[in-house]
């Protein structure tokens, strides 16, 4: 019987324990894997629009905020991710040029609404350019979890807007 | 694009379409980006002129969710009854929560599944507050309290269209004139409709006020917002 009341709350057997700093759950739900014909579907669609991806790895059993604040276990609204920045002390930096391999991206639509997030995992700098170039690691819903240049992302997810920062300083 | 119901259920029901707006990562991005197909609006709009439509959708959800599936796997066929049922509820037709009552029971679904508890919890909400009498101005704002297990849910309705009655509404399956705005706030455990709520309402706090003699459940009039901006979230 499916669970209509408390969906993903602590008292269903298909969210697992997941919680932060402050708060003793976070709702999740885990979700079924796709057949492997429709897992590869995912990834023509994606690379037909974005070729340059490197896929990480294959699966739709977790989301964006998954893999980022739950370990790749389960599927996490991304209406959670304000919990998890706020309750487990992230700081959100002045300037995406500031990002570090390990923050957070947060991409934004245009109501400033979260859509997706992942975390940087490259950081060069273009000299030539005169500018910084990031990589972003993260997980497009269903789809393959990829390593991806921050533009390159479904227009659904809007625009990288933020970057937010666990490092600790002395 | 002229499109027939068979045409719709094709695309619909099409891997293409199916990995297309999954690329959502969340219930409410899910239904934006359904709601901005082609397909989608080409269905709402036959749902509007044949009124035969929406009894079709219905069978086809079921005939979709009847299907036999390795149980290792989500539902193939998940989106389609998603988008199926989403058209029915956008439409505002009382099929939308036959469909949805049809679905919470039917296994390894997930956006209908999502879609179906959130039709069923609307429903719940105006009966709960079937035996309150005034009417629901239009363009006014309600608060909704719920008590969930372990959580506290409060949602903010605005009703959008004309002014209706509680029962009303309830007659039209509770969903027809009303819209819910996306905003809602969850607390741990069951707090008393005190002070503990109002502290964490933002901009709302300031217009409500809980009398301590409510009772989760209960369908409360907020201050008419209707002249106002929104309140910062």
């Amino acid at each position: 019987m499916t669970h209509i009341i408390d969906a993903g709350g602590e008292n269903d057997k298909y969210a697992i324990p997941l919680g932060t700093l402050r708060t003793s759950h976070v709702r999740n739900e885990k979700r079924l894997e796709w057949t492997k014909d429709r897992l590869q579907e995912t990834l023509n669609t994606c690379k037909s629009v974005f070729p340059d991806l490197e896929v990480r790895s294959i699966t739709a059993t977790y989301n964006c905020v998954g893999m980022v604040f739950a370990s790749r276990r389960v599927w996490v609204d991304p209406d959670e991710v304000n919990l998890f920045l706020t309750d487990d002390n992230y700081a959100k930096l002045d300037n995406l040029d500031h990002a570090q391999i390990g923050d957070v991206a947060i991409y934004k639509s245009p109501e400033g609404s979260i859509k997706h997030v992942g975390i940087i995992i490259e950081r060069k700098v273009d000299i030539k350019a005169a500018q910084i170039q990031f990589k972003i690691l993260s997980k497009w819903s269903v789809n393959p979890e990829f390593i991806h240049r921050p533009s390159e992302v479904f227009a659904s997810y809007g625009q990288l807007s933020e970057i937010w920062t666990d490092r600790k300083e002395l | 694009m002229n499109y027939d119901i068979d045409h719709m259920s094709a695309e619909i029901e099409s891997l293409k379409f199916c990995v297309f707006v999954n690329q959502a990562a969340g219930l409410s991005a899910f239904k934006q980006i359904v709601a901005d197909q082609e397909v989608f609006q080409a269905l709402l709009k036959l749902l509007k002129s044949d009124t035969t439509i929406a009894n079709q959708l219905v069978k086809k959800v079921q005939s979709l969710s009847l299907l036999a599936i390795d149980d290792r796997y989500e539902h193939p066929y998940d989106t389609a009854i998603s988008v199926y049922l989403l058209a029915l509820d956008v439409a505002g037709l009382r099929q939308a929560l036959n469909a949805a009552r049809l679905l919470i029971s039917v296994q390894q679904l997930w956006w209908s599944e999502k879609l179906s508890r959130q039709i069923i919890s609307r429903f719940r909400h105006f009966s709960s507050a079937a035996d309150y009498s005034k009417t629901i101005k239009a363009k006014t704002e309600y608060i909704c309290l719920s008590n969930q297990t372990k959580t506290f849910d409060v949602i903010i309705w605005r009703n959008i269209q004309q002014t209706v009655s509680p029962n009303y509404a309830i007659a039209t399956e509770g969903y027809a004139e009303i819209s819910k705005i996306e905003l809602k706030y969850r607390f741990p455990k069951p707090y008393k409709l005190s002070k503990d709520v109002q502290d964490n309402l933002f901009g709302y706090s300031q217009h409500l006020a809980f009398p301590a003699t409510e009772q989760v459940g209960d369908m409360l009039e907020c201050k008419d917002f209707s002249k106002e901006s929104e309140p910062a979230i």
